[in-house]
């Protein structure tokens, strides 16, 4: 039984967002929601670092915790999802969530509160699977085809890997063996290489 | 005979209130209380088959890792 996860490798992210032009796009999510997003710490500074992040589907979520009205569940895979016929806008998620997951569309003039939208693990909802209620309501159920979320298979440096948590460590942890870690993958000498031969003493 | 017509839309209206869904969740604290949700494998594409399902997810899964991909260890 596969735990779904989302990991995002710091040291890969270049920072291009194409993972939530995907994201929005596969799921024509409505203006002013954003399922996921690119977060830089340092901007600008040497060694900056970005992270993809969205619903990172807890293991504890705490939005299934706080939510007054029980609307969210847990499919067998680990995937959190909600049911937006039950969910009343408190925000009350938001305020749980430590990601900032949880979304509201601004559809009023004075941005009225409206269902919750959050990222699916394009995982859809509650309706049958590929039926026009769950994508109009969740978006496009790429489990259900068999593929994994396209923010993570179309990500150009892999920096963003999701699937099962188990087969992710593996991955991640194959990577920091062959590159190293730290200061070792990053600087001149990672970008240019290593001089081959030490540069010559000035002859006094 | 020209009453016929009013009673059968009295008939109707009245008829109508029956037809109305209940609206009220029945409400269990703590326990998910939505619509319950249809497995992936479920759909048209896996007919059931979950391990295929799990397969197919695997696969992709591990196609992640490139460097499985460029060293030819697998698929």
């Amino acid at each position: 039984m596969a735990r779904m996860k989302f990991i995002c490798d710091a040291e890969r992210c270049i920072e291009c967002n194409a993972c939530v032009t995907a994201c929005k796009n596969e799921h024509e999510v409505p203006w002013g929601v954003n399922r996921r997003r690119v977060v830089t710490v340092n901007d600008g500074l040497p060694g900056e670092k970005s992270m993809s992040v969205a619903c990172m589907h807890c293991s504890d979520a705490p939005c299934m915790a706080v939510c007054p009205v029980d609307c969210f569940y847990k499919t067998e895979d680990g995937v959190v999802l909600h049911d937006k016929d039950l969910c009343i806008g408190c925000g009350y998620c938001f305020y749980a969530c430590p990601f900032g997951a949880p979304q509201f569309p601004q559809t009023g003039a004075f941005g009225m509160r409206g269902k919750m939208d959050k990222c699916t693990f394009c995982a859809g909802g509650p309706e049958g699977n590929h039926s026009e209620a769950e994508f109009e309501k969740y978006g496009r159920n790429r489990l259900a085809e068999g593929k994994l979320p396209l923010c993570a298979e179309m990500c150009s440096t892999k920096a963003l890997l999701g699937g099962d948590g188990d087969v992710l460590a593996d991955i991640l942890r194959e990577r920091v063996v062959v590159r190293g870690k730290g200061a070792e993958v990053w600087g001149w000498g990672t970008a240019y290489g290593k001089p081959e031969k030490k540069a010559e003493e000035p002859k006094s | 005979m020209r009453l016929w017509p009013a009673v059968l839309l009295g008939a109707a209206l009245a008829l109508a209130g029956c037809g109305e869904k209940s609206q009220q969740v029945s409400y269990s604290k703590g326990r998910y209380a939505g619509k319950p949700d249809t497995p992936a494998w479920t759909g048209d594409d896996f007919k059931n088959g979950r391990a295929d399902w799990e397969r197919a997810i695997k696969a992709r899964n591990l196609r992640q890792n490139e460097y499985e991909r460029t060293s030819g260890r697998g698929g």
